[in-house]
């Protein structure tokens, strides 16, 4: 081994045990961010990967069987068996008017309407009885 | 369905693994990461979000890939980040200097860099002092060179490995490293030889 070789053999030994004293002797701060970025590129990393697609046919099964499942549940509903109306079906009726999306909106703005109702432009006119 | 169902569990199992395998790797290479950023970029900051940019790169597009090859992959992605970044100082550079701008030669940032936590003041100076002569010479190095020095001595990284993660032969590698270490010796002098 020639004195050249053994000198850049020094350099090399010396450079190397710096950087290590270095990266040992990272401060806690750094270290945090780092374990930070670490988590954050996994995090990202598993949002991305979580298709079920992914993991294989067979994990499309229970989604497969709950679709067919509410598909049943949706055409027996839409397509009842015809049936005579009776008290029951006809308060269910009701119910469902009653419960419409409409319905639950005028109930939200009862306030209001009742407001409108007493503004005197908005009142219904007199009749021709109550002109004197 | 038996079959199936453990066949799923298997797949998550083997994702799972997989994750933990990689965070693992990360764990290992993100200190080191950082420092050989550090001594390119010489901004605290700007190495953390390079190195944060590099494990998403990896993870998002070659966690699939056998993790014998992750370590050469990582840090092919964090030479070719650090060198972006440098393209797009050295055009910044260029724009606020045409505009009369001294801003950006204000700041020191091997002063805002933090520092190893030594308990002995005399040890850290010393070490800072090498370490900053040894960075100022490895930044003066032609970039293929520091490149090779800085994955083979720092990292620790084979010829092969280097090769891979710099895009060239094993030849190459072992050119660019022994005109590193022979620039590295007439810059640093005798006393580090």
């Amino acid at each position: 081994m020639s004195g050249k070789e053994t000198r850049s053999q020094g350099l090399e030994r010396r450079a190397k045990a710096l950087f290590d004293a270095e990266v040992d002797n990272l401060d806690g701060h750094t270290r945090s961010r780092l374990a930070q970025a670490r988590h954050a590129a996994l995090a990202q990393a598993r949002r991305r990967s979580f298709v079920p697609w992914r993991l294989g046919p067979r994990a499309l099964l229970p989604a497969g069987a709950a679709a067919i499942v509410a598909l049943a549940v949706t055409m027996l509903w839409r397509d009842p068996v015809p049936m005579t109306v009776g008290p029951d079906l006809a308060a269910l009726q009701d119910l469902e008017i009653l419960l419409g999306e409409e319905e639950l909106e005028m109930l939200e703005d009862l306030e209001f309407f009742a407001w409108l109702d007493e503004q005197p432009e908005f009142s219904p006119p007199p009749a021709a009885d109550d002109v004197g | 369905m038996r079959y199936d169902y453990s066949g799923r569990l298997d797949t998550e199992h083997e994702t799972l693994e997989r994750e933990t395998e990689m965070e693992a790797f990360l764990r290992d290479v993100e200190k080191r990461a950082y420092r050989i950023a550090v001594v390119s970029v010489r901004d605290a900051d700007e190495s953390l979000d390079i190195v944060q940019e590099s494990m998403i790169s990896l993870v998002n597009s070659y966690s699939d890939r056998p993790s014998v090859e992750w370590r050469p992959l990582f840090y092919r992605i964090l030479k070719n980040r650090i060198r972006d970044w440098q393209r797009r100082q050295a055009v910044r550079r260029r724009f606020t200097s045409f505009f009369g701008s001294g801003e950006a030669d204000e700041r020191d940032p091997i002063q805002e860099a933090p520092g190893p936590a030594y308990d002995n003041p005399a040890a850290r100076l010393e070490t800072n002092n090498a370490m900053d002569a040894l960075a100022e010479a490895l930044r003066s190095l032609p970039r293929r060179q520091r490149e090779a020095f800085t994955l083979r001595n720092f990292e620790g990284m084979d010829v092969i490995e280097t090769a891979r993660a710099m895009g060239c032969s094993d030849g190459s590698v072992k050119t660019h490293y022994s005109r590193a270490i022979g620039k590295l010796r007439e810059i640093l002098g005798e006393h580090w030889q």
